[in-house]
Parts: structure tokens; C-alpha cells; sequence
């Protein structure tokens, strides 16, 4: 019987749109419908109040209408889901926690990403539903790497470990992106990956495959990096050429060309500095200029930079004047940090910990071991003119682990405590001290939170006042993993 | 400060407000009251509609906010819960966490705007307690007259009539083709609206005034199909409604629903005690000025008379956003009174309790695990002109396809459209289960279960 409706189920429905095509212009009814229909339709006597012709429409429309609402199902349409996201190496936050960190993101979601950092620092990840990147140009913390691939498939089978059967079938920001979080699962897979797939590729993106390397680079990379010390691009060379310095790794130029294009080119930046009353400083120099020294001084090895003025390493980085140009001042910190002569630089980093203002960019962090991180994190919370704002652009990746004494002896916190005051005696809130509050929930650890909300509720600031949004969901996210650094 | 009822007299606006407020310090009215930190009280005061007022107050400088929306300030709910503090102060749950509506609130608040002390107020001899209290124990509470029963034949004769009006109107809109109504949707319903509601029709004209809204929202393409599926209802409501004019429910949908004393009041509306869970909220902002707030709830115990809920709620689009007294997946205990009808759907909290005991959802029938709209069809059997139901789509997934949202169920393949688009990272999962509201044309989700893999 049910199949029997389900074959005149088509005929049906071929007649129900002969009829709403009528209904849609307008044309009369009964000549659209077959002979059987037009007796069930006319009543035997009319309605009330019904015009003639009426009473057999609304019955038809009455009966379309519930027909099409209840055996006019929505049609199948062959929709294909996304592949399921794949799980991050921390757990989603919970409870009170996520509701937390939604009410902070929602109120101030130019820190998002610092909220981030805080809560992988602790061994976190944010809930999907709450926050997930968008583009895989969003600077994210490592832990989401995965998320990213996934934002960048289209199928599950895009999501399995990269390899040389699969690297064709990918987009090349998708390549990328696998390829990033197979240097941390399988390095020597990927290197391999690498060997096999990359040379068949253009420059740039052979250049920026070859930059994947640089963050973590090991010996164990040589191999690899000596496959494209004579590639055809000076770009790819120049990069190579780089990672080798970093790692102290030898290695012979594939040509003497290039040797005179690098001697050139040190010429010229040479050219555009000057030692001057035992300072090292940039000439007064155009804005073009300016950016070629800023690169020059990145490419460069600071050890034939230290021998051409005869100076020791430790002195270049001493007798250099940051204040000039920080523009090159950064290139110059980059071009010691990539070729791992940190302790070197570390005269420099502490005077710019000490001097810098809030505008610096201290995106060497990274490259630092955790002593050398302290000693610049108590540089700058020392220091009588820094805020929270610098202290929490110093932390990096030691957000949310300055323990509270050390924070609340600094000169940030009694600046905080006593434009707290002010405010209150002139009888409205200042919004730069609730940015200080919620800056200082990002740099304390997870104890200190908890003892900055009761210090804080001292100087009159309500416990639910938002501007201590930061330092709530700073302890209620107790530490699930050892921190990258502790200052206990 | 140590909070007095002379704070309270202090900051009532006027001696109606102390009248109102001390009708409302019998605990039964307040499902929900607690005190936090720093001086922070909070309360669920339940009022006429069918979900409670959310009032939040600060002892220490009277500050207070009532998701009511009447224009005196302090309402009679924050003055109540004032009045309350002071008297009964042990009433108060203590060394509880606000919940997340109260922090928001408390988040919004302008320190600026704070009180200053009431004391320092100059005495008001008109406002005083006393007379209040006095007044709410003598006064036996006046009932509203019921209409009479010459009144009540007539305004049945008149929503006759403009069941006749509409079934005319429809006509006419077929002869002149329904491509007409389509182009200008809008200035059409409003004039047969304005009829309908002349003719003491209000529900239904509700009904006819939202069409417009409905048929925007969807593609050109199926708003010929959604027209006919609405107007064929309007058609067998209007031949129900003249067949049985005193049917309780069909009045419900022609004329207008009764008050919630009137259900209380009623023998024959149902009760059902039971386990409820919130399984979302809908906000719906009516061509009339008013909002209507739909919260479905669940009943997590195995029931084939009340198996959904739908508590509804009217308030002024112009009283600003107001955010539900529920949260989605909260549990609770209550008896619901539901409204008589072929099928219990809308109801109101007689009393709710908090549990502590956490129930899963009932095994889903195996005919809605084939079919995730078989509820929808037993819906419109039993009521041919329901706008919506309550469906339980089983495992499935979101996906984007031309900038609609669609669910697409695992087992059987079935897409069904979504009202909106899924977001990021609504896509990116995988859920066992899910409740949505279906009107015939799209689906709005109501509550997404993660796969447990998900499962945070």
C-alpha cells in the first residue's frame, strides 16, 4: 500500500505545480484540475459570506498545503561536511573557566591571542564553539597548528601526516601547514618530505619552506640544508646560508659570484654606519636607505660586522646605539638571536629592557633559554617607568608567571595603586588604569591572581568590576602542565 | 551599610511601588533568591508571565537591575528584594557565585549613576512601610470582573466574522495571483490584519502580521510553496474555529490565550510534576512592538503526555534586550501547568525547585531516528495549523552550502535547511544529539549535543 502512494507520489506532485503555477498568476482553478478532483472541490452548498468559485480554491489550497507540509518532504541535497576538527594536545576548557574566557573575549578581543598564550601556558585550549582561527595568517599559538590544517582542508584525507603520495593533493598553504606540524611530530620525516617535494617548487615558496626550518633548527638538518645550498634562487641560498650560521655548520659557496655580491653588499651597509665616541650607530640616512641597512644588518653575520670595526662580539652589541634606529636595532638583535649568539647580545637586551618603551616589539623572546628571559623580565619590572602594558609585551611566552611578590613590589603596581586612588577622589573611572588591571591578570601566576583580587577589593575595585575579567580566569585555570619557566 | 526597611521607604518611588513590592514578600513568588560577595543579592521573582523577573541589587549603595519592564525605578520587584534582604535576610542562599546574568549586569553597571545614601533623603511622609504592609494584609485582592456572557457571544460573533473576512481575503489574493501578495507581502497582511484584529481576531491577526517577516527570510525560490503552506492553515483554523467557537485552544489561536491565573484557575488544564531541562531560548521580535520569548524545555523523564514544553513570554521591544531566566541544558524540578489542547505544548511554572541530580534525554523513538521531522507530522495531524514544533534530529552535522546552514543527519542522509548560517566552529564538530524548532520551512537550533569525542 505504501509503495503503491509512494509511485503516485511523482504525478501527484506534477499536478500540485500545474496548480501553484496558476495560483501564482492568478488563473482560475478548476480547468487545472483532473475530472475526479473538480467533484471532490465543489461543495455541495456554498458557505456563508464565500464568493462562487471560493469555496472549491480554499478547499484545494487547504489540502496542497497540508500535503506539502507534511508529505512534501525538504529535498535531500548532497551536502558533504567538513572533516571532524581534530583534538589539540590540551583539554577545552570547562565550567567557569570557559564562561570566563568568553565574557573576556567578547569584552576585549584585541587580546584574544594573549588569552590564548595564558591558557596554553597552563596546558589549555580554547572550546571551538567559543574561539577558532579564521585564516591561517592568524598568529595563534603553536598548540593550534592542527586547527589551522583543518581550516585549510577540504576533506579528512587532507588532515592524515604529510607525505610524497599525498603533497600534490594539497594547497600549498595546506603544505605548509602540514608540513609545520610534521617538523614537530616526525622531523626527520619531514625533512625527508622536504628533500623529495620542495625542489620542484617556485622560489618563494621554496623560500618559505625552507623558513619552516628555521625556528627549531638542529644538526640533524644539515642534510637537508646542503640539498639547497646551490639552489638557483639567491633568495633560497641567502636563507640557507643563515640557518648554516645559526647552527656554526660549515659549508662552501657554490660560486665566487656570489661571494662579490655579498662583499658588495657589505660594503654599502658598512658604509652606513659609523663608530663614533666608542657608540656604533646608523648614519642619518633616507627612508629607503634606512630599510636596506634594517635587512643588510639581518643577513649579515655580526661577527665579521664585529671584525670590520675591530671590536669584540660582546662589544658591537654594547657600543651599539639602539635609540638611533629601531628599525635596525631589531635586525641587528635578529641577526645575533638566528645565529644563536645570545649571551652576546644579552648587553643589548638588557639596556633596551631597561630603556625601551612601550613601542618596542621584543619578538626574540622566543630564542632566549628561561634564564636569559628572567633576567630581561626583572630588568623591565624594575624599572620605575614601565607598566603593565611593557612588562606583559616583555613575558612572551612567560605570560601568566610572575609570582605576586615580585609584581607587587614593582614601580607598575604602586603606579597602578595610586592612579586607583586618584581616580576614585576625582570620581570617575579612567579606562587606562582598568587596561593596567586587565594587563596585570594576563603577567601574574596563577597564586598571584587569586591575591591581586582581594588586593585589588582593598583599593575599592568590586571583585565582578571587568576590569578584573583577566585576573578571574587567570585563577580559575589552575596549572594542568609545568610552566615553560617558573620565577619561584 | 546594614540594610533597613527605612532604605527601602527611602528610594520607593512613590506609595504604589510599597503597595505592589509587599505583595511580593511571600517566598512562594521568589523560586531563586541569594546573596554573593561584597553586598551583592539576586533574585527570581515570578510575575505574571511565564518566565520569572531577574533582579540583581547592591546593599552597600542600593544599586539594583529587574528585567522587568515597568518605568518606575526601583520596580516593586527590586524594591521587594530590598524589603525581603532587610527583613529576612537569612532567606538569602550565602557564599554563592553570582550567576552569569547577574555578573553582566553588575559588568554594565556605571559607577558613575550610583546611589548616594538614602539617608541623606529628606523624609517623605507620603511612602511608608507601614501603611503598605497595612494594606496588603486588609485588602482582599480585587478579582477583574469577567466579561459577560451577552459580551462574550458577541466578541465570538465578531471573530466569526473575521474568519469569513480572511477566507474572503484569501480568495482574492488567489484570483488576483498570489505572485502580487509575494511582490508586497507586507502593506498586504497589514490591512487584513488591522481587519482581523477590528474584529477581536488579535491571535490570528499576530499570525497573519508576521508573514511578511517569514517569507523574507527564505530563498525566492520556496516562498511560493511557504505561502501556500501558511495560508492553507489560516483556512483550516478559520473552518475549525467556526465549527467549535468554544474550544479552549482554538480560541487560544483565533482570539487570544487566557491570563495565567485563568489557566491556574482552570480544573481541566494539565499538570505534569517532572525533571525539566532548557533546551534553548528564541527571541522574536513582533511587528506589534512586542518580543516574544519562546523557552522549550524538556522532559527528561519518559512521558507520551507532555514530552516538550513551551513557556512563552511578552515584553516591550522598547524595555531594551533582556536576556531569558533560563540556561541552555539547566536542570530542574517543576510542576508545569499546560494549557488544554489536542496536544500539550505551552504551559507555565506552577513551582520550580533546583536539582541536584543530573538526567540524561530519553531514548529517542525509533520513527524519529528514521525520520527526524516524523514529530512534526504527528504535530500538524493532530493540529493542522501548528506554525512549529519541537524536533529531535538525532547524530549529525552542520555544514555551509551557499550560504545557508544545513543539518545534515548521519544516519539516512537527510538535510534539513537551518534558519542561519552555522558558525566556524559549529561546522568543525560532530554531535550525537540535538533538539531544533521546525516551522516547515527551516530549522532553528535550539540545543547541539557533542559527540563525545568532542565532549569537553
Amino acid at each position: 500500500m505504501k509503495s503503491q502512494t509512494q509511485a503516485l507520489l511523482p504525478a501527484l506532485d506534477a499536478i500540485l505545480d500545474q496548480i501553484k503555477s496558476g495560483w501564482l498568476m492568478g488563473d482560475p482553478l478548476l480547468p487545472l484540475l483532473p475530472t475526479q478532483w473538480q467533484e471532490a472541490a465543489c461543495p455541495p452548498n456554498r458557505k456563508k459570506g464565500a464568493k462562487a468559485g471560493d469555496e472549491s480554491e480554499l478547499r484545494i489550497l487547504a489540502l496542497v498545503g497540508q500535503y506539502q507540509s507534511i508529505v512534501g518532504r525538504p529535498p535531500k541535497h548532497p551536502l558533504q561536511a567538513r572533516p571532524v576538527l581534530p583534538t589539540l594536545d590540551y583539554p577545552s576548557l570547562e565550567g567557569k573557566a570557559r564562561a570566563l574566557f568568553v565574557r573576556c573575549i567578547k569584552q576585549q578581543p584585541g587580546s584574544t591571542n594573549d588569552l590564548l598564550r595564558l591558557m596554553a601556558a597552563r596546558g589549555y585550549s580554547s572550546h571551538p564553539l567559543d574561539w577558532m582561527p579564521k585564516s591561517e595568517r592568524d598568529e595563534v599559538p603553536e598548540l593550534y597548528q592542527p586547527w589551522i590544517a583543518w581550516l585549510l582542508s577540504t576533506n579528512a584525507e587532507q588532515l592524515k601526516d604529510l607525505s610524497e603520495d599525498n603533497w600534490n593533493n594539497l594547497s600549498t598553504p595546506l603544505r605548509r601547514a602540514r608540513l609545520r606540524s610534521l617538523l614537530r611530530k616526525d622531523r626527520a620525516q619531514a625533512r625527508s618530505v622536504i628533500m623529495k617535494c620542495t625542489p620542484k617548487l617556485g622560489a618563494s615558496e621554496r623560500e618559505k619552506i625552507i623558513g619552516l626550518l628555521l625556528p627549531d633548527a638542529e644538526m640533524e638538518d644539515l642534510e637537508c640544508l646542503r640539498v639547497f645550498i646551490k639552489d638557483r634562487s639567491a633568495r633560497v641560498r641567502e636563507q640557507v646560508h643563515a640557518i648554516l650560521n645559526l647552527l656554526g655548520a660549515s659549508y662552501e659557496l657554490p660560486d665566487g659570484a656570489d661571494d662579490s655580491v655579498q662583499h658588495e653588499q657589505f660594503k654599502e651597509l658598512v658604509q652606513m654606519l659609523v663608530l663614533r665616541e666608542g657608540r656604533l650607530q646608523a648614519k642619518r640616512l633616507p627612508d629607503k636607505k634606512k630599510s636596506r641597512l634594517s635587512g643588510g644588518l639581518w643577513t649579515t653575520d655580526p661577527r665579521e660586522l664585529a671584525k670590520h670595526f675591530d671590536l669584540t662580539l660582546r662589544q658591537l652589541a654594547q657600543t651599539w646605539h639602539f635609540e638611533q634606529n629601531k628599525m635596525a636595532t631589531n635586525s641587528l638583535i635578529r641577526s645575533f638571536v638566528h645565529r644563536g649568539l645570545i649571551k652576546e647580545v644579552m648587553p643589548l637586551l638588557c639596556k633596551l629592557a631597561k630603556q625601551a618603551d612601550g613601542r618596542s616589539d621584543p619578538n626574540f623572546l622566543d630564542h632566549l633559554s628561561p634564564e636569559q628571559h628572567h633576567k630581561l623580565i626583572r630588568l623591565v619590572v624594575q624599572r620605575a617607568d614601565v607598566s603593565f602594558w611593557e612588562i606583559a609585551s616583555w613575558s612572551g611566552d612567560a605570560l601568566g608567571s610572575l609570582p605576586f611578590d615580585m609584581l607587587h613590589k614593582s614601580p607598575a603596581f604602586k603606579d597602578l595603586q595610586f592612579d586607583l586612588i586618584n581616580s576614585k577622589k576625582v570620581g570617575h573611572e579612567a579606562t587606562h588604569v582598568d587596561s593596567l588591571m586587565l594587563k596585570l591578570g594576563l603577567v601574574v601566576d596563577h597564586q598571584g591572581a587569586a591575591k591581586f583580587i582581594e588586593e585589588l577589593k582593598d583599593l575599592e575595585v568590586s571583585s565582578l568590576h571587568p576590569a578584573l575579567q583577566n585576573l578571574h580566569l587567570n585563577a580559575a585555570l589552575p596549572p594542568r602542565r609545568e610552566p615553560p619557566f617558573s620565577f619561584a | 551599610m546594614k540594610l533597613s526597611t527605612e532604605h527601602v521607604e527611602a528610594i520607593a518611588p512613590d506609595q504604589k511601588s510599597l503597595a505592589a513590592a509587599s505583595k511580593l514578600l511571600k517566598m512562594n513568588k521568589w523560586p531563586q533568591l541569594a546573596q554573593g560577595p561584597e553586598g551583592l543579592i539576586w533574585g527570581s521573582c515570578q510575575g505574571s508571565g511565564a518566565n520569572p523577573y531577574r533582579v540583581v541589587a547592591d546593599t552597600t549603595d542600593l544599586w539594583y537591575k529587574c528585567t522587568c519592564p515597568s518605568r518606575k525605578f526601583p520596580c516593586k520587584h527590586a524594591l521587594a528584594l530590598f524589603w525581603l534582604f532587610a527583613e529576612k535576610c537569612e532567606s538569602f542562599a550565602q557564599g554563592q557565585d553570582p550567576p552569569e546574568w547577574a555578573t553582566e549586569a553588575v559588568g554594565r553597571r556605571r559607577k558613575g549613576n550610583a546611589k548616594a545614601d538614602p539617608k541623606e533623603k529628606k523624609a517623605d511622609p507620603s511612602k511608608s512601610i507601614a501603611k503598605a504592609s497595612a494594606a496588603g494584609q486588609s485588602e482582599p485582592k480585587a478579582k477583574k470582573k469577567a466579561p459577560s456572557k451577552v459580551k462574550q457571544a458577541a466578541t465570538r460573533e465578531s471573530a466569526i466574522q473575521a474568519s469569513y473576512e480572511l477566507e474572503n481575503w484569501i480568495g482574492d489574493q488567489l484570483r488576483s495571483g498570489l505572485s502580487q501578495l509575494l511582490k508586497d507581502p507586507a502593506s498586504h497582511c497589514r490591512r487584513i490584519a488591522a481587519r482581523l484584529v477590528d474584529h477581536k481576531a488579535s491571535a490570528l491577526a499576530g499570525r497573519v502580521d508576521e508573514l511578511p517577516a517569514r517569507l523574507l527570510c527564505l530563498p525566492n525560490e520556496e516562498s511560493l510553496d511557504a505561502l501556500v503552506a501558511e495560508l492553507s492553515k489560516w483556512i483550516l483554523l478559520c473552518r475549525a474555529f467556526r465549527n467549535a467557537p468554544d474550544r479552549e485552544d482554538l480560541q487560544r489561536d483565533f482570539m487570544r490565550s487566557e491570563s495565567r491565573d485563568q489557566l491556574l484557575e482552570n480544573p481541566i488544564a494539565p499538570r505534569v510534576q517532572s525533571h525539566w531541562e532548557v533546551l534553548g531560548t528564541q527571541h522574536n521580535t513582533r511587528r506589534d512592538g512586542l518580543v516574544q520569548q519562546s523557552t522549550w524545555l524538556l522532559n527528561l523523564r519518559e512521558s507520551k503526555k507532555a514530552r516538550v514544553a513551551l513557556l512563552l513570554d511578552f515584553f516591550p521591544a522598547s524595555s531594551g534586550a533582556r536576556g531569558s531566566s533560563f540556561t541552555s541544558g539547566e536542570q530542574f524540578y517543576a510542576e508545569l501547568c499546560f494549557y488544554p489542547a489536542p496536544l500539550l505544548q505551552r504551559a507555565v511554572i506552577v513551582e520550580r525547585e533546583a536539582c541536584s541530580e543530573l538526567l540524561t534525554w530519553p531514548e529517542q523513538p525509533t520513527l524519529e531516528r528514521e525520520d527526524p521531522l516524523h514529530n512534526w507530522s504527528e504535530t500538524l495531524l493532530r493540529i493542522p495549523w501548528a506554525a512549529q514544533a519541537p524536533v529531535r534530529l538525532g547524530p549529525g552535522r552542520l555544514v555551509n552550502h551557499k550560504s545557508r546552514g544545513w543539518w545534515l543527519a548521519s544516519k539516512g542522509g537527510w538535510t534539513i535547511a537551518l534558519a542561519q548560517a552555522a558558525s566556524l566552529g559549529q561546522e568543525a564538530l560532530a554531535y550525537r544529539d540535538a533538539w531544533g524548532v521546525w516551522d516547515g520551512c527551516s530549522l532553528e537550533l535550539l540545543r547541539l549535543v557533542e559527540a563525545e569525542e568532542h565532549a569537553a
